[in-house]
């Protein structure tokens, strides 16, 4: 867990300080890796910090590929530095709030149950299928 | 424009996908959370990803600069919509430099056309292009649209002449109206000599004093002002490229010099290619010859050539030959003797290296070194006895106390041939 989390933080660090493009996503899934073991291995409990860490793996991932884009030299325009900013932080937003969205309806006892659960399988695989589709158009 | 897929594209989805599977298999809808914005950002950034539709150009796309002077590249954007980042890079080659920081910016340009300045720095004469491309970048970053900036720029940077007063002087003057003065008697402003008076004479010629003296009519003669033919021989086979340096500047300041005298100058380049500009006279002369000189680079060649390659126009009868070499190779020295046993005036300004290039490698470092200079010595020698005036010119002094030398070398050629 620990190395999972210290293999995602030096992808970051790597990303950013050489360039390397694959950092960024490296990392991301080291940490994400980490955050699954911490969950795995931690009290069965909802945990109530889920949609900050997705936001803060988000805000990881982004800024170390903005990090790794800028190794290469470039005269940067005020409008993408202040726009690429509130990207960033609009996405973090956004996946806290997706987070919160998501976790919500587990909060309370009253709506766990099967119904619940086939629902979130059934919105899992379309999310894939969704993304597959675009990707295969893309 | 070219779609390419960045590393998010291909890395988003995958990690949306093991983490769903990850939840699914710890039972812990946590992971769900942390996976779908990363889905989402590949969802929606597919959906809302489009052909950008924008195009780049040069405006202008030639300059020309003196060695030393910035010139700036000016890269026109069309747009038909706000892009969210365009990132415009150009490819500079060596010889120019970028000012100001590196040769890429990134933007975000506005519906319409946006003008992307770069200053460059034109450190070295030389032909340059200089190519660009555009990589327009979408917000959530899945794919980059590359194209490349439609037509290059020619940044055409001249040497930086060196003043020279006075150039050495043709010994045979042409027909045309020049600034050298003729050893013909004609129409001129330098006296010459005295004649009989002749029908047709202005009364104006005539000489009144010898006329009362000797009690007949006499008529002044004087020296016309003719120009003069001058070829540039520049010898491009491969000494090293100081050599090269060397001979294009001072072919640069020979034919400017010329050129303002009114002469008509011709240039031949000998070396792996053959390039040459016919002799004329002019201000769109200076910059064909210019032009002619800053695309001199050494290519290298085994064929033999000689003289006979060249074509005969670009040498007419009575131009004086100037040849800029580094006395290093045998086939431009063939052609030099040659030139010279067909009777024309030759000179040669030596830009061999030697001066510039100082003995490595120990003992045996500095017997090579002066084996090399021995055979230049040599050559020098070889050509002053056919009677071909040589100097050394090595760009660390003026080129005009060289030329002086030359002047004083031909003076005392011709001294002896009389």
């Amino acid at each position: 867990m620990a190395a999972a989390g210290a293999v995602g933080c030096t992808a970051l660090l790597l990303g950013g300080l050489t360039g390397w493009a694959g950092g960024a996503p490296w990392g991301v899934a080291g940490l994400a890796a980490a955050y699954a073991g911490a969950l795995a291995v931690g009290p069965s409990g909802l945990d109530p910090w889920a949609p900050a860490v997705a936001a803060g793996i988000l805000v990881a991932g982004e800024t170390g590929a903005w990090a790794a884009e800028l190794r290469s030299p470039v005269r940067l325009d005020r409008a993408v530095i202040a726009g690429r900013a509130a990207l960033v932080l609009g996405m973090a937003a956004a996946a806290a709030a997706v987070g919160l969205v998501l976790i919500a309806p587990g909060a309370g006892p009253q709506l766990a149950g099967p119904l619940i659960t086939a629902a979130g399988v059934a919105s899992a695989v379309a999310a894939v299928a969704v993304i597959r589709t675009l990707a295969r158009r893309a | 424009m070219t779609p390419s897929p960045t590393v998010r594209l291909r890395a988003y989805p995958a990690i949306c996908a093991a983490l769903l599977l990850a939840a699914v298999g710890v039972h812990r809808p946590e992971l769900v959370a942390v996976a779908a914005p990363f889905g989402l950002i590949a969802a929606v950034g597919l959906a809302r990803s489009v052909p950008p539709d924008v195009t780049a150009r040069m405006a202008p796309t030639e300059l020309r600069a003196i060695e030393g002077d910035g010139v700036t590249a000016l890269v026109e954007i069309d747009s038909p919509r706000t892009q969210w980042q365009v990132d415009v890079e150009l490819a500079v080659p060596g010889g120019l430099a970028s000012v100001g920081g590196p040769p890429r910016r990134a933007l975000r340009p506005a519906p319409g056309t946006s003008v992307v300045p770069f200053d460059l720095a034109c450190d070295r004469w030389g032909g340059f292009v200089v190519s660009g491309r555009i990589r327009v970048r979408e917000p959530l970053g899945l794919r980059v649209w590359d194209a490349p900036i439609e037509t290059p720029l020619q940044v055409r940077v001249h040497p930086r002449i060196e003043p020279i007063r006075q150039a050495p002087r043709p010994v045979r003057t042409q027909a045309s109206v020049g600034s050298d003065t003729s050893r013909t008697a004609g129409e001129g402003l330098e006296f010459a000599d005295v004649r009989l008076y002749q029908p047709g004479d202005r009364l104006r010629r005539v000489n009144w004093r010898v006329s009362a003296r000797r009690g007949t009519l006499y008529s002044n003669v004087h020296h016309p002002e003719r120009n003069a033919d001058v070829v540039l021989f520049l010898d491009s086979f491969a000494e090293s490229p100081v050599s090269v340096d060397l001979a294009v500047r001072a072919a640069s300041a020979l034919a400017t010099a010329y050129l303002r005298g009114r002469d008509r100058v011709g240039v031949v380049g000998f070396g792996g290619v053959l390039r040459w500009v016919l002799p004329s006279t002019g201000r769109a002369q200076t910059y064909r010859v210019l032009d002619s000189l800053i695309d001199t680079e050494v290519v290298t060649s085994y064929a033999w050539r000689d003289v006979e390659v060249i074509p005969t126009r670009t040498l007419p009868p009575g131009a004086l030959v100037l040849a800029l070499t580094p006395l290093a190779d045998d086939r431009a020295l063939a052609a030099l003797a040659a030139l010279r046993a067909r009777g024309f005036d030759l000179a040669v300004v030596d830009v061999s290296a030697t001066a510039r290039t100082p003995a490595v490698g120990g003992e045996i470092g500095r017997l090579a070194h002066r084996l090399w200079v021995l055979r230049h010595e040599g050559l020098r020698a070889r050509y002053r006895r056919l009677g071909v005036p040589v100097v050394q010119w090595d760009g660390l002094e003026p080129l005009a106390g060289s030329l002086a030398q030359l002047r004083e070398a031909r003076r005392y050629a011709r001294t002896v041939r009389s």
